[in-house]
């Protein structure tokens, strides 16, 4: 009895000494995406996705910004993936202007590779739907 | 000794003729430099001729007005093959486009019927944005 007990006292303490030798490491962070614009921005669409093949997305939300504090659009096959489209639009008055966050990523990253997340923005528009000029950057795990 | 073997001997010129043709030789007829631009204008004359020489006006007019042509029909086919989510007419599909299309169906214009309801609305623009976000219709990695 005593040895069968031993028996499997071994055999759990060798399986969980396996798996925490042979599990990845995983961690939890989030990627800002921010939009900046001259002009008040009411629209962007904006394609991210992780060139290190590291992270997956777990889940996304909104912006800083009240127009843009909805989440965004995004393609719901995104989720548990390593690419999403992110777009929004609003025909609200109160419109940002220069740089804002439009939304935030949330990833998780297995393994101790990092990710390298990039970001394009495809297209970016001003009250009325017309087009205007900005620029898109990411910030992984920076701010509130 | 052979009847073959016989050669007579030349008879001489005369000093005065040798002397005149000698100094014949020794001067040129004309000048080197005439020689190069003569050999110059030769080589221009006969040069094959370059493809802008070849060209005829009329040729080109018509080479020209064919060219045209095809780009004009090409620019109408082209704008006549707008998706039917494409508002703003630039040939793509995008988020502007959504925007564009719940502007128009919130002020009670017509709006592509995205989503095959049969009704002309906002769901419309919902239906757009569901398509541009789409990772499957852009190639999902």
């Amino acid at each position: 009895m005593i040895t069968r007990a031993l028996a499997i006292l071994l055999l759990t303490v060798a399986t969980f000494a396996h798996g925490s030798s042979e599990d990845p490491p995983v961690r939890f962070t989030f990627i800002n995406v921010y939009v900046s614009a001259v002009e008040p921005l009411a629209a962007y669409q904006v394609e991210l996705h992780d060139d290190a093949h590291a992270a997956t997305i777990v889940g996304i939300e909104g912006g800083e910004h009240p127009a843009f504090t909805a989440p965004p659009f995004y393609d719901p096959a995104a989720m548990s993936g390593e690419r999403v489209i992110l777009a929004a639009f609003t025909t609200q008055a109160d419109l940002p202007v220069g740089r804002t966050r439009v939304a935030r990523v949330h990833v998780q990253i297995t393994g101790m590779k990092p990710p390298s997340f990039v970001a394009t923005l495809t297209t970016a528009g001003t009250i009325g739907a017309k087009k205007i000029n900005a620029t898109v950057q990411i910030a992984e795990g920076v701010g509130s | 000794m052979s009847h073959h073997d016989h050669h007579p001997e030349p008879t001489p010129l005369p000093s005065r003729l040798t002397e005149v043709l000698r100094a014949a030789h020794r001067t040129p007829m004309h000048p080197p430099e005439l020689d190069q631009r003569v050999l110059r204008a030769f080589e221009r004359h006969h040069a094959a001729p370059t493809i802008l020489a070849r060209l005829r006006p009329r040729r080109v007019l018509a080479a020209v007005a064919v060219l045209g042509l095809a780009a004009g029909a090409w620019l109408i086919v082209r704008a006549a093959n707008y998706a039917p989510g494409d508002l703003n007419r630039d040939h793509r599909v995008d988020i502007l486009d959504a925007m564009s299309l719940a502007i128009a169906a919130g002020d009670g214009r017509q709006v592509p019927d995205i989503n095959r309801d049969n009704l002309q609305n906002v769901a419309d623009a919902d239906a757009l944005v569901r398509q541009v976000v789409m990772l499957a219709a852009r190639g999902s990695t």
